[in-house]
């Protein structure tokens, strides 16, 4: 399996993806590529690279093409760092063939705006404790390429229900009430957009879920040069094991979409609806996530997710019992005295 | 020895009639500490003319009770034989004078010598009893001392005056005064009740816990986060729609009426002052 690392073609020296000016810098000269030339880069590399790599299987083991040195990675690493020369490696291998993402997001924020975020993120927070807020306390702060299945589908849907319309008038000491039935057919096509579960087992799901959506319009056709100067994983969540829930999912935003058609009652009961799948479209996308591990002053370990495009956070925050505490007796007080006051007056 | 004989008897005799004098003293006070009883028991209930049976009267008194504990007013209900050419109105008032200390009440008369019933309030009891409602009890009691069935008539007061406490106080009650003419707007006295203390002690404890309950569950994520936004996401393009009328249904029923008329006879309480100097709202109906 191929181990790339992508090189200044003015020094030699590392190349990364930089999220602020979508381009890739060298760290070493300060040169920077569009993404033209780095392709163009690329294609030359390709041709140059006499290494035809057929092996599907899995090693764990690599050399780094920096310095020499053996990169441990696990089964779905697939863009990491040296630990010895920390220069960018891409481990291709795992990104070919099936395993290729049809789409990748580039990250549009970089790590010191990361840092930036989440500390302005956990400031507004009021019920946190104050100890909290501290930069130094952020452990470890690492760009990921996250892998993601996003479902697309349309669907043939047909509803059935019936509405009621009630109309009350009086009429001297009679008071009549008119309820008129009608049955209610909607017939349509139902697109349903950008639907993504994530597909990597050993992240923590309710993070990876977290962290949604991303602007799908900023995706591009995958290009390895992304991943460099970033952690990156293949997914090992496959097709089969989401097809089924997803289908489900998308059927059930489709009943919703068929009923939102339905106004002017004042009330509707569903009798049947059923889809008949038009088409569908499975891609495999890599979405730019920031993990960040933070360590409270007590030691105990915080582990939170930022969306690399829009730098959304999501994570469990610590709670400050006694922040809280107050905030609930002030609310009840504020309560009370309204309550009070009403009866009081009226 | 016969002396000594007839000594020894009268001292006997002395010693039996003192002893059963005694006795009948001692007999007249417990029946005066049992009249006083009887008398402290029926406090609400002075049946001079005694119309009443015991078991009446104790059933008179059960509905007082009953009528004072839901009202918090004191209650008296009387019956008079002759009241020496006191006016029957007169007579209810000054009685209510000499016979409560409250503040707030209403008394019940049957009068024999006039004749008439007698319903005057007092205090608080004036804005709930309108003069409307005062007629409205005294209708309802009129049949009984019609009859001679004055437990009935007296049974009738107890009832209407507790009935007239629950519906409160009509909606623009005013008092008019009959000597200077003046008319009083009913203002609501302005109070949080018990009911309305623990209710709003309940919601502020529901309001605190939610609010705490809402933070806690959103920083520890047991709620929020991502929802896929379908509206956003999907769209759908109708090839058919149809609304077909099916049929209809018209059902319809009477509405109650209000039975309280909104007359002025329905919030106003028309009131005049006592010899006692506190005010009355009183009505009369012969029998």
């Amino acid at each position: 399996m191929a181990v790339i690392s992508y090189k200044c073609p003015n020094c030699g020296g590392e190349l990364v993806f930089n999220p602020a000016g979508g381009n890739y810098r060298c760290e070493y000269c300060s040169s920077s590529f569009s993404q033209e030339e780095f392709e163009a880069m690329e294609q030359s590399r390709r041709s140059d690279d006499t290494e035809k790599n057929s092996d599907a299987t899995e090693a764990v083991v690599y050399h780094c093409p920096g310095c020499g040195a053996e990169i441990v990675t696990d089964g779905t690493t697939a863009a990491s760092f040296c630990y010895y020369c920390h220069n960018p490696v891409v481990l291709s291998g795992r990104l070919t063939g099936e395993y290729r993402p049809d789409f990748v997001i580039p990250f549009a924020i970089n790590r010191s705006q990361a840092e930036e975020r989440f500390l302005a993120y956990v400031r507004k927070k009021k019920f946190i404790p104050r100890a909290f807020f501290c930069r130094s306390q952020i452990e470890k702060l690492s760009g990921v390429y996250f892998p993601y299945w996003v479902y697309e589908c349309s669907l043939d849907g047909r509803m059935e229900a019936q509405g009621t319309n009630i109309r009350v008038w009086r009429s001297k000491d009679v008071e009549y009430t008119e309820t008129k039935y009608y049955q209610i057919c909607r017939d349509g096509r139902i697109e349903i957009e950008n639907l993504s579960k994530n597909a990597l087992q050993k992240v923590n799901q309710q993070l990876a879920q977290g962290v949604l959506p991303f602007p799908m319009e900023k995706k591009e056709p995958f290009q390895m040069g992304y991943l460099s100067g970033f952690f990156a994983e293949k997914r090992d969540i496959e097709l089969e094991s989401l097809q089924r829930q997803l289908r489900q999912e998308a059927k059930g935003y489709g009943r919703q979409l068929l009923q939102d058609t339905i106004s002017g009652y004042s009330g509707v009961t569903v009798s049947s609806c059923d889809f008949k799948p038009v088409s569908e479209n499975w891609t495999y996308v890599l979405l730019p996530v920031w993990t960040l591990t933070y360590r409270s002053k007590k030691g105990k370990f915080y582990y939170y997710s930022m969306n690399g495009q829009t730098g959304a956070v999501y994570g469990e925050l610590p709670v400050d019992y006694k922040r809280v505490g107050l905030f609930g007796i002030g609310v009840a007080l504020l309560v009370l005295l309204l309550f009070l006051t009403g009866g009081y007056l009226l | 020895m016969k002396q000594k004989a007839r000594r020894l008897l009268v001292w006997c005799f002395c010693v039996l009639l003192a002893v059963g004098g005694g006795l009948s003293v001692d007999a007249s006070a417990e029946a005066d500490r049992a009249d006083r009883s009887a008398q402290k028991k029926n406090e609400q209930v002075f049946d001079q003319a005694g119309l009443l049976s015991e078991s009446e009267a104790n059933r008179l008194f059960q509905s007082v009770e009953r009528a004072e504990r839901s009202t918090g007013w004191d209650l008296m209900l009387v019956s008079v034989k002759e009241t020496n050419g006191i006016d029957s109105e007169a007579y209810a008032e000054e009685w209510a004078d000499t016979h409560t200390t409250k503040e707030d009440g209403v008394i019940g008369l049957i009068d024999l010598e006039n004749r008439e019933l007698i319903l005057s309030a007092f205090g608080e009891a004036i804005y709930y009893l309108t003069d409307e409602r005062r007629e409205e009890i005294l209708d309802r009691a009129y049949y009984g001392a019609h009859t001679a069935d004055y437990a009935q008539a007296f049974e009738a007061m107890a009832e209407g005056i507790e009935e007239a406490y629950l519906r409160g106080i009509p909606d623009d009650q005013y008092t008019y005064d009959e000597e200077t003419g003046e008319i009083v707007k009913y203002q609501k006295k302005r109070q949080i009740t018990r009911f309305e203390l623990i209710l709003a002690l309940a919601a502020a404890l529901l309001a605190g816990t939610a609010a705490s309950s809402a933070v806690i569950g959103r920083y520890r994520l047991k709620w929020g986060g991502y929802q896929y936004s379908w509206r956003e996401n999907g769209s759908v393009v109708l090839e058919h729609k149809e609304d077909t009328f099916l049929n209809q249904i018209i059902t319809h029923r009477r509405i109650p009426r209000n039975t309280s008329k909104s007359s002025g006879g329905g919030k106003r309480s028309t009131v005049h002052t006592g010899a006692g100097g506190r005010k009355f709202s009183s009505s009369r109906r012969k029998f």
